[in-house]
């Protein structure tokens, strides 16, 4: 905990689950409006900005932009809870590396000082399944559970952007996380081991090369499938994405017949605390979650 | 006053170019300081050492200062000399006038001349303080343990048995042979993996090359203990008297057992055999082996019923089971110690996308041995693990856990060799199945090992160049290994039956905690580290304990037979004499002044020193290399090194001062790198100021702040400190010790508002005279 | 007959060393290949290497990789980073080479497709009317996010505005030696 912050973290949704995935930010607010941590919105942040291109451009401009959205944090006396894992791995590189590296700090604190802002490195970022895991932890968590997942066999994808690169997230063993598997288990879900779990998404080469991207969330779905996973559950809007809508497009385009709905955490997670699948605006998912639904109501 | 005579040689009159040798022995026999004053040119010669002798004895001096060559060169002849006019070979000091001062500065006639005199002042200062060394004899036993009874560890016991010494094999498994058992076959003969040399039995078919382990006596051979099911748990005692405590876990069969098999016809209990990959069964009382050593069953206390059951007590024709035998400790007294626990595989679940455990087909290269065995549970045929079909393709990936920061940074040296026997021997007796091997380098590293390289390729093994990623399984049951092929470029993926991981080897599981219970240090790798890692291969930093075999380093059957013989040798070498007589040279404790306060325990290499129970520190002699990094570290001053004394060091320091040129330079070289290369730059002729005298010590970390402050206070201008290079210390860690020292003081004599060039380091290796010659030109020119 | 050869050097090598703090563990690669056997592009499509770029960057085929759009296929998911047995950080001296790339005015048209877009709103995916609408139909609040003409000022003064704005092969660098000859 960094000393100075109060308690409570502001949000920092990121560009894709207010645009493009607003049914999630239902399911966040909605579980941590349950939970025993306060989740603030602040106002003033950017892009994080992305991690797979921008830093290709270039890493100071990536960097700066990340020290930017820092200082709001700063200024408002909040720690980060970020809902995506690229807002995570950009947030938190950034802050890694301007720790390390006093070319880069000094670079970025003379663009800040251009926009009347200083960056003094007092804000913690985490993941909110770091929030779960390690603020409020599994134990407790399944107090929350009023529906256990009984029977359901969950395929905890991480994605790369919270594991890896693991000397600067410092996350989680990147080669055995225990995260997700742990935080799907507090459901009541059975956490199934499947291979090829480290599987990139595909979502950072489907710009340029929409084949590949789509032969990655085949082979996924596939080891998913292989290991009888009823659903998936992910950390990540844009691997939501991935798998959801891509999901569909590859059963129409290519004759396939995955059936693997998915779940953003928080979905997963409302499901268990008992929220309706209207409350958490399931129907917004495009993998029909119906199925898993019937699962669970016959399990009962 | 002591009674000193002074013998100068001039070197077969050559050292004259070089020295006023009038001046100096008229100096000499003014300076009031030696009975007598010799002046010789053949001091070395027969004659010389025999006139020598005659005039120490008919004069009765008590010490003898010799100006002369390098006492590296002379130095023995001489103290024999001095030993056999009736002194002790410590009365005897050496000025080195000869490569330190008439070589070292041949256009420096007379300021060469004025050192010279400074070097003969300081041997006699020093001569003046020194102590008589006394000798100790330390009885040792004549009896060794080998800890370990794998083929090295045999090896080692039976080498030392030869040579006329017991030994007492302590064993943690039921049966000796260590991993070779589970091999079948062997490189680089291609035979069986249970061959040892032989002990001439006539009983058992005489002498030849080698014996089957259970053909080789071991057990029955007289000087040969062996504690099977037993680990070493204590150990206390030094060099030639160790006390180990060896606990015995109960094997619940006497040796009274005469290996007919009945108590396992009857027992109702049977298990997965782990000795085969769990694909054959045994039962709770079992022989390991069918060539176990010793020849007894044994009771697997986990599944056995006991008095449950006890139908194998009924069965036995002998009543040798006795189901009541508790775990026992037995202390066994040894003169030394020879470590050869061997190693073992790296856990493959650590490489976690090879899914071992998770992919029945997945194998590790032991557990192929085991498959291609003829005794082994498939009896020899190449059969997947998950369903029993033949495998047509196996996959084998080499480094796997080798060469990685994230597992075993270094080679495992043995694996590539592991792969290409196994591949050979499929390629031999099953031609139609496919072998191809994933590799980063070959590296078939031995006598004619390359031949199997060749071979494999012969018979048609399929190389790729690249380090497979991961494994899956694919809906038929077949694996598949992605791996890009480097030669290529491509993306490969290979479908096969069976994988086989070419695992990493690490040293056997407790080897940690071994080590702690022997005071002997492990390397980076987690390895037994050596006393040096270049020609001290077998023995550790510890006196009177070895390593024998891959307990050292990964190593192969041939290399491991070498280094046990030699471990061997080492341990007898030492317990030949029945006694170990050592000078003491060592370090010597002031117990009303010792602080307890173990930096000394801390500071010594060989776990020579200890502060034991809240007593002073105590020395254990045997253990001591005399290096003196203890009496450096000491923070009361309590440590002295017998005959490297703060007191002689400061006489020797003051004797060099006292030819009073500017700057008056010390160096203070250790006996080891230091002192050879400043007798180098002599001998090569390299030149550098006649201000600069050397005096020596066992190791620069002896010296004491207060010893060079104290100089610098009465008239040295700078010291000096002529080290070996890090990382190449003698005494494993004292020129780091002396290297902190230095950093501290000059930071010290900065806030004093003293120049802190006054005192410089130089780390050589002995060959390196450049590097002192141009440290000692540096300092004089600053300090002008 | 045209004689092709790559004159090996070290100069690139050195120069991506002092461009990133970990730069250096570039010189750790033995080229082992498990960066390219997890490599999960590699695997569907052999134009874009990690082994191969890293060796190229050892070698100092500097023109020939700033000026390569293939590059830019890398998902960035960093698994070669983390299995790499020598420690050798591979996406992030591939984020320098991009870098380099960039500055020589290669960078995709979806990549500038964003930076406009970022430029504009200070975000990679803007708000249209579609999403006001079924936030607020969702009960979700209203989004308060960057002032762009602030986050357009830090990227202005960055020189990223510029940067970005290069077309082609706008800037011809000294080359590392080599290439085709």
């Amino acid at each position: 905990m960094v000393a100075g912050n109060s308690s409570g973290y502001a949000m920092f949704l990121g560009c894709v689950i207010p645009n493009l995935l607003p049914h999630l930010e239902i399911s966040i607010r909605k579980v941590f409006g349950k939970l025993d941590v306060e989740v603030k919105d602040v106002a003033g942040f950017s892009c994080c900005p992305e991690p797979i291109g921008t830093p290709g451009l270039d890493i100071t401009t990536w960097v700066t932009l990340a020290a930017r959205n820092l200082c709001v944090a700063e200024e408002a006396g909040l720690d980060i809870v970020t809902f995506c894992n690229g807002c995570f791995e950009t947030l938190k590189e950034a802050k890694v590396l301007l720790e390390h590296d006093a070319k880069l700090r000094s670079k970025v604190a003379e663009a800040l000082s251009k926009v009347g802002r200083e960056y003094r490195g007092r804000v913690e970022v985490k993941h909110f399944a770091q929030v779960l895991y390690n603020d409020i932890g599994p134990a407790k968590l399944r107090s929350y559970v009023e529906r256990p997942l009984k029977g359901v066999k969950v395929a905890a994808h991480y994605g790369c952007h919270i594991l890896r690169p693991s000397h600067l997230l410092q996350v989680d063993d990147p080669f055995n996380p225990v995260l997700l598997d742990a935080l799907v288990e507090a459901t009541g879900a059975e956490s199934v081991d499947y291979f090829r779990k480290f599987l990139c998404c595909g979502c950072g080469v489907g710009n340029l090369d929409e084949a590949t991207n789509v032969k990655m969330v085949m082979e996924k779905l596939h080891y998913m499938t292989q290991a009888k996973a009823d659903c998936m559950a992910v950390l990540c809007p844009v691997c939501f994405r991935q798998y959801d809508v891509r999901q569909m497009i590859i059963n129409k385009t290519y004759g396939k017949d995955y059936n693997i709905p998915v779940f953003y955490y928080t979905q997963l997670l409302g499901l268990a605390m008992g929220m309706t699948p209207d409350e958490l605006e399931l129907k917004s998912n495009r993998t029909k979650v119906d199925p898993l639904l019937a699962k669970l109501n016959g399990g009962k | 006053m002591v009674k000193i005579g002074l013998f100068i040689c001039d070197c077969g009159g050559t050292l004259t170019k070089n020295l006023n040798f009038d001046e100096l022995v008229s100096w000499a026999e003014k300076s009031g300081r030696f009975a007598f004053v010799v002046r010789g040119s053949d001091l070395c010669d027969e004659s010389g050492l025999k006139e020598l002798e005659a005039k120490v004895k008919k004069d009765g001096v008590e010490r003898v200062v010799v100006a002369a060559c390098s006492p590296k060169v002379k130095g023995e002849e001489l103290a024999r000399s001095v030993e056999a006019a009736g002194l002790s070979r410590y009365s005897m000091v050496v000025a080195n006038i000869r490569e330190q001062c008439a070589w070292a500065h041949p256009s420096q006639l007379k300021e060469a001349t004025v050192k010279a005199k400074a070097l003969i002042n300081a041997a006699a200062s020093r001569a003046e303080k020194i102590e008589e060394v006394p000798v100790r004899a330390i009885p040792i036993s004549q009896r060794a343990l080998v800890i370990g009874g794998g083929i090295s560890g045999i090896t080692a016991a039976q080498e030392l048995a030869e040579l006329g010494f017991e030994v007492t094999i302590v064993e943690r498994q039921p049966t000796l042979g260590g991993l070779c058992l589970k091999l079948g076959t062997v490189f680089p003969t291609d035979d069986c993996s249970l061959c040892v040399r032989t002990t001439a039995c006539p009983a058992l078919g005489g002498d030849s090359t080698r014996k089957c382990i259970y053909r080789a006596a071991i057990e029955v051979d007289p000087r040969i203990q062996v504690m099977t099911n037993a680990e070493v748990v204590k150990v206390s005692g030094e060099v030639g008297n160790f006390a180990v405590t060896v606990k015995r876990k109960p094997r619940y069969v006497s040796d009274a057992c005469i290996n007919c098999g009945a108590c396992a016809d009857v027992c109702p209990v049977s298990v997965r055999d782990e000795f085969n990959l769990g694909l054959s069964e045994r039962k709770a009382i079992y022989l390991p082996f069918p060539q176990a050593i010793p020849p007894i069953y044994v009771i697997d206390p986990e599944n056995c019923k006991f008095k449950e059951c006890a139908k194998c007590v009924d069965a036995c024709p002998v009543n040798a089971i006795n189901l009541d035998e508790k775990e026992e400790e037995v202390v066994v007294n040894v003169g030394t110690i020879i470590v050869a626990t061997g190693f073992e595989e790296y856990e493959p679940r650590r490489l976690v996308d090879y899914g071992y455990g998770k992919l029945p087909d997945v194998v590790t290269q032991v557990e192929l041995a085991r498959l291609l065995d003829i005794t082994g549970p498939t009896g020899g045929r190449l059969v997947r693990i998950s369903d029993g079909r033949p495998v047509e393709r196996i996959v084998m990936i080499q480094c796997a856990g080798s060469r990685d920061e994230k597992h075993n940074f270094y080679c495992s040296n043995i694996c590539c060799m592991i792969a290409l026997k196994h591949a050979l021997m499929i390629k031999r007796r099953f031609p139609e199945v496919d072998v191809v091997i994933a590799y980063m380098d070959i590296r078939p590293v031995g006598s004619r090992y390359e031949e199997y390289y060749r071979e494999a390729r012969e018979l048609g093994v399929t190389f790729v160049r690249g380090k497979p990623a991961c494994i899956v399984p694919e809906e038929d049951g077949k694996l598949v290994v992605d791996v890009e092929n480097t030669l290529t470029g491509e993306f490969n993926r290979i479908k096969a039956d069976m994988v086989a991981l070419s695992m990493s080897m690490v040293p056997s599981k407790g080897t940690q905690e071994l080590a702690r219970i022997l005071g002997v240090k492990l390397g980076p790798d987690g390895y037994i580290e050596t006393l040096d890692r270049k020609v001290r291969p077998a023995e550790t930093n510890v006196a009177g304990i070895f390593v024998a075999g891959a307990a050292m380093m990964p190593m192969d059957i041939p290399y491991s037979i070498a280094h046990a013989s030699a471990a061997a040798i080492m341990a007898a070498r030492l317990m030949k004499k029945g006694e170990i007589e050592k000078p003491l040279l060592t370090a010597v404790v002031n117990e009303e002044t010792c602080g307890k306060c173990m930096v000394c325990q801390w500071a010594c290499p060989f776990k020579a020193i200890a502060v034991v129970e809240g007593e002073a520190a105590r020395v254990t002699e045997a253990k001591c290399f005399g290096c003196g990094l203890c009496a450096g570290a000491c923070p009361t001053e309590s440590i002295e090194l017998r005959n490297h004394t703060d007191e002689q060091i400061a006489a020797t320091i003051e004797g060099l001062a006292s030819d009073g040129v500017k700057p008056n330079i010390v160096a203070i070289a250790c006996y080891e790198c230091g002192y050879s290369a400043v007798d180098y730059a002599g001998m090569l002729g390299l030149e550098y100021p006649a201000n600069v005298k050397t005096m020596e010590v066992p190791c620069t970390a002896v010296v004491d702040p207060q010893e060079i402050l104290k100089a610098l206070m009465n008239g040295v201008d700078g010291v000096l400190i002529v080290g070996c290079f890090e990382g190449r210390c003698h005494f494993d860690k004292g020129v780091r010790a002396i290297g902190a020292k230095v950093a501290l003081l000059k930071a010290m004599l900065k806030q004093l508002g003293i120049n802190p060039q006054k005192l410089q380091v130089v780390n050589v290796d002995c060959a390196e005279a450049d590097k002192f010659v141009n440290a000692a030109k540096q300092i004089v020119s600053q300090l002008q | 007959m045209v004689e092709t050869y790559h004159e090996i050097n070290s100069r690139f090598r050195r120069e991506l060393a002092e461009l990133h703090e970990e730069g250096e563990t570039l010189n750790f690669c033995y080229q082992c290949a498990t960066c390219s056997g997890i490599c999960p592009v590699f695997r569907y499509n052999p134009k874009y290497n990690p082994r191969k770029l890293v060796e190229g960057m050892l070698t100092g085929r500097k023109e020939e990789l700033i000026h390569d759009p293939n590059i830019w296929l890398c998902t960035v998911c960093h698994n070669c980073t983390e299995v790499c047995p020598q420690g050798v950080r591979v996406s992030e001296l591939l984020a320098v080479l991009r870098n380099l790339a960039t500055k020589a005015g290669n960078v995709p048209e979806h990549l500038k497709a964003e930076v406009k877009v970022l430029l504009e709103t200070g975000l990679v995916n803007a708000p249209s009317k579609v999403t006001v609408s079924r936030r607020a139909k969702m009960g979700l609040p209203e989004l308060k996010t960057a002032d762009p003409a602030e986050i357009r000022a830090l990227l202005e003064h960055l020189g990223f505005v510029k940067l970005t704005a290069k077309e082609g092969k706008a800037v011809k660098e000294e080359s590392g030696g080599g290439g085709q000859q």
